[in-house]
């Protein structure tokens, strides 16, 4: 598929574009910000002459173009400066706490596909008999309940009432010890051969994991159901029918195809918001994080902190939104022809 | 060729008798069949004209119970081989639609599935008319054949290729293709290559005819047009808004237009020599939903009186196998 | 605007084919109603501010106080009516601004298709749309004050760019139709075509977004204000009123519970209002 890969080198060029845009973006809200950054980052107490010392290093100073260029040759690098609330590189706070929050994202965003599509399917398939009007019922329900509502409803169920999951307390039990290789803490158990510390690290998963995902799985599901019955309607699907096919290999091959495009084409976005949300369930579930970390950050006013969080969710949702376009073009052969959606 | 049948061995391949249909919308209840009857031979070339909306698509669809969900049968009868189409068991209506009819649709751009390839809704159709078992091989190879006979002759190309790679004219073939493959009795061609070019319909057209005379199959064929009606078929059913107005042998209709519908339908179509500039029909298609209880053309006839608003018109035998559904046929002209 | 009784009573069929979005309009009109009066109508006007009443804390729900009291002795049902007019005027205040912005840049952008304009227009589009939307929203509502106009605000820079790519969708398929050819052959003006010609045909889908994001607002605001970062003490919101009752779980969950349930029946409303308007518009988007 040469046009496949000439496609994506277009989109690769244009993501480059996107961050360079972002990091103007981030930089500007750094500057909008009231206050002296120098004072602002080395705090009240600081004496005079180090705040100017300061100033002088970190161009501020200098005309903001040139500023820029100082930052984002400084961020290049993988230099984000100092967090002010943990005193530590950015960046080696990023490189803790990344991982963890990566892991809740991948089991919230990709595992539930499945199950939204299957509802999806069952739900057309029934159309406008109990199992559809359970789903859709259900459906409702479940995508007005804000996620931080999930979060706090399943630490009064699981923390109270019925503690059969953890629900509190970090990612794997005390005394458990896994060594790092990929981050992902199931994974890294799986590699170690140590079964039992991957069921314990699935089992603080679980609930944020749940938590972060209920709402999108039953919005794709409603998705799938609604352009399944869209296209039930289309003339390919009366052609096939027409020919004798039997119901069974028309649903499941011939209008499930086409009808989950667009629900994997908008998988970018729900990723993204999945990382939004993270940031409110990291807190409540104290899971050890990026998002609470950057939840410190924000509410304690740490800028690079919230700068380096930011590029990075920008980094991983331009990547992120690479790999939909090349599924949805594997699945969607149309998709590799037209270069612009 | 002549209605009976030159040894009276033609039963009907396909009856529709006083077929009624209606569409769901929103709660309100639009009467698109308003009792159809045509009758199909063996190897039999009919035709359907009619405007664009009058119901010519659905009541092939109606044949092929492929209507879609919110439509409801009111009555009436459709019968293949003998067998009510609306009263067949799932396997008996699967193999009605996998040897018996086939349909090829007006669009075909729409009409193939655009995320699978030709090879793969091909095979996967003619799979379930083939006995089964049938070797992947010879499914390949039949499709193949097929694809030749429609002027298709690279068909390892073709069978790679989506349907979005292909020209229309191109689809169009393929899905003749899909029909006549498996060897079906009877195709239903709704407006053949109406929305290509005029070249291309006419190739399409003529590739229809031949296929249709070279394998025997029985063809009802849909147009607005009056010219492909008058040179590919010998029997003629002119339709309004959801009925049967005139039907008979397509020379004599042609030559005797006995309702007025039909009659102004032909002042329509300009004359070669250009003596006649068409006049149009004045007036619009009744609302579907609140039809006239009488007959359906009469707010736009212009012979229309009392007795044509109150009750529907008989359909009378006006001369052998020429029928017409109007009080006064043939008094008109 | 003259609409006859036909007329409506099709839209009405529209708007109620299936039957539960009628739900929705009562839900919505219930809270719009208790918004815009509920300080009459609330059972204890005074405790929705500033008020105290320690003998009278921590009460479980009561015939007295339905849904409890609080720590200060508030009663919860007063304060959650209270918090409905915030949390209505959110939702129509960001979604008033996000969408006439997001129009006029994807218009603009989408009618000069393929100009310089267009790629820098779409791709500060692309820009706000690469950051996770909640973490814009919290970046921005950190460094600035937190209160319920910046919360605002936060949300509206991050939800405009919706509208910019749903407008600019339909302004660069209609630049090529024949109305707006002709429109530019007789000497229209750009304003002119963007808003006689083009925007009334992107009217309907507008307006159905509008109606369906109204409860993704409220959830991104309750979100906001869960964080800490809408509005402030002693004014009610129904997300810092579920944050602070998550310390006191499970012995005093009438503070969550309540707040909780009251949040998603609103967005339920509304959810179920714009699938109803959708229909009704037949601009089904799914």
């Amino acid at each position: 598929m040469p046009s496949l890969f000439a496609t994506v080198l277009k989109r690769l060029g244009w993501a480059i574009v996107v961050l360079i845009g972002l990091s103007v973006l981030i930089f500007s809200l750094m500057r909008i910000i009231p206050g002296d950054p120098a004072r602002l980052a080395l705090g009240p107490s600081a004496p005079e002459e180090v705040v100017e010392r300061y100033r002088a290093r970190m161009h501020y100073l200098e005309p903001l173009p040139v500023q820029y260029y100082f930052w984002l040759r400084d961020v290049s690098k993988g230099d984000f400066g100092t967090s002010t609330v943990t005193k530590r590189p950015v960046t080696s706070d990023l490189a803790e706490f990344l991982p963890a929050t990566l892991e809740l994202v991948i089991w919230a965003g990709i595992p539930p596909i499945f199950f939204a599509l299957i509802l999806g399917v069952l739900g057309a398939m029934y159309r406008d008999r109990w199992p559809d009007y359970l789903i859709r019922f259900g459906s409702y329900i479940i995508i007005a309940t804000p996620t931080f509502v999930w979060a706090v409803l399943f630490l009064l169920v699981f923390g109270y009432w019925l503690p059969v999951l953890p629900s509190i307390g970090g990612r794997l039990s005390m005394g458990m010890e896994v060594r790092t290789v990929t981050g992902l803490m199931v994974l890294d158990a799986l590699i170690a051969g140590q079964p039992s510390a991957a069921w314990d690290a699935f089992a603080h998963l679980l609930l944020p994991a749940l938590a972060l995902s209920l709402g999108h799985t039953m919005q794709e599901a409603r998705l799938t159901r609604s352009y399944m019955l869209e296209n039930e309607g289309k003339d390919y699907i009366t052609m096939i029918s027409s020919q004798g096919v039997p119901r069974k290999t028309i649903n499941f091959k011939f209008l499930l195809k086409p009808s989950v495009i667009p629900t994997v084409s908008i998988m970018g976005l729900d990723i993204a918001a999945i990382f939004g949300n993270a940031f409110l369930v990291e807190t409540i579930f104290n899971w050890p994080g990026m998002s609470r970390y950057a939840m410190g950050a924000i509410l304690g006013k740490d800028i690079n902190a919230v700068c380096g969080v930011v590029l990075i969710l920008g980094v991983i949702f331009i990547t992120t939104n690479l790999l939909v376009d090349i599924v949805v073009m594997i699945l969607d052969p149309r998709m590799r022809q037209s270069r612009s959606k | 060729m002549t209605r009976d049948g030159e040894n009276g061995m033609n039963d009907p391949l396909l009856e529709l008798s006083d077929m009624s249909v209606s569409f769901d919308v929103y709660g309100r209840k639009y009467h698109v069949l308003d009792g159809i009857s045509l009758t199909v031979r063996k190897g039999e070339r009919i035709g359907l004209v009619g405007e664009s909306g009058c119901g010519k698509t659905s009541t092939l669809k109606a044949i092929l119970r492929v209507l879609p969900r919110n439509a409801v049968i009111n009555g009436g009868t459709v019968s293949f081989s003998g067998k009510d189409v609306y009263k067949m068991s799932g396997r008996e209506l699967d193999n009605m639609r996998r040897l018996g009819a086939g349909m090829i649709f007006q669009d075909p751009s729409s009409a193939l599935n655009p995320v699978f390839t030709i090879e793969s809704q091909f095979l996967t159709a003619l799979r379930y008319s083939l006995p089964p078992n049938t070797p992947k091989h010879e499914l390949y190879e039949k499709a193949a054949r097929a694809l030749e006979s429609v002027m298709l002759p690279d068909s390892g190309r073709i069978m790679k290729s989506y349907p979005y790679q292909l020209s229309g004219g191109m689809k169009q073939r393929v899905c003749i293709a899909m029909t006549i493959a498996a060897g079906r009795e009877l195709m239903l061609a709704d407006e053949p290559g109406t929305s290509l070019d005029v070249t291309i319909q006419d190739q399409i057209l003529r590739l229809i005819n031949q296929l249709v005379l070279d394998g025997n199959i029985a063809v009802i064929m849909v147009s607005h047009s009056l010219g492909v009606i008058r040179e590919s078929t010998g029997y003629v059913n002119i339709m309004y808004a959801g009925t049967v107005v005139e039907s008979g042998n397509t020379e004599e209709v042609f030559k005797n237009p006995a309702h007025p519908y039909t009659v102004a339908l032909m002042a329509c179509v300009p004359k070669l020599t250009g003596e006649d500039l068409s006049k149009g029909i004045p007036g619009r298609v009744p609302d579907y939903s609140r039809p006239p209880s009488g007959c359906r053309f009469s707010s736009r006839c212009k012979f229309a009186k009392e007795i044509c608003l109150g009750t529907k018109p008989p359909r009378i035998e006006i001369a052998p196998n020429h029928f017409v559904s109007c009080y006064f046929a043939g008094e008109v002209i | 605007m003259s609409v006859d009784k036909k007329t409506l009573k099709r839209y009405w069929l529209k708007y109620s084919q299936s039957g539960i979005t009628i739900i929705g309009l009562v839900i919505v009109a219930g809270f719009i109603f208790l918004a815009l009066f509920g300080k009459h109508i609330a059972p204890y006007p005074d405790h929705i501010g500033s008020f105290v009443d320690f003998a009278n804390a921590s009460k479980p729900p009561s015939l007295r106080h339905v849904f409890g009291t609080d720590l200060m002795g508030r009663d919860i049902l007063s304060r959650i009516i209270g918090a409905f007019r915030s949390t209505l005027l959110m939702g129509v205040i960001v979604l008033c601004v996000s969408a006439p912005v997001g129009f006029i840049v994807g218009v603009v952008a989408g009618y000069n298709k393929g100009s310089l304009i267009d790629t820098i227009l779409m791709r500060i589009t692309d820009i706000f749309l690469a950051i996770p939307p909640l973490v814009l929203a919290l970046a921005i509502a950190s460094v600035l004050e937190p209160n319920m106009t910046n919360s605002m605000l936060a949300i509206t820079v991050m939800w405009w760019p919706w509208y910019a790519r749903l407008s600019y969708g339909v302004a660069s398929s209609l630049r090529a139709e024949n109305f707006i050819i002709y429109s530019q052959l007789v000497g229209a003006s750009a304003p002119h075509i963007i808003f006689r010609e083009i925007l009334p045909v992107c009217l309907s889908s507008i307006l159905t977004k509008m109606t369906l994001d109204m409860g993704y607002v409220i959830i991104m605001g309750a979100t906001l204000s869960y964080a800490g970062l809408g509005e402030q003490a002693p004014k009610p919101a129904l997300g810092s009123m579920i944050s602070q009752g998550v310390k006191y779980m499970p012995a005093q969950w009438w503070f969550t519970v309540f707040p909780a349930l009251t949040i998603i029946l609103i967005i339920l409303g509304f959810n179920l209002f714009g699938d109803g308007i959708s229909g009704m518009l037949g601009t089904d988007e799914k």
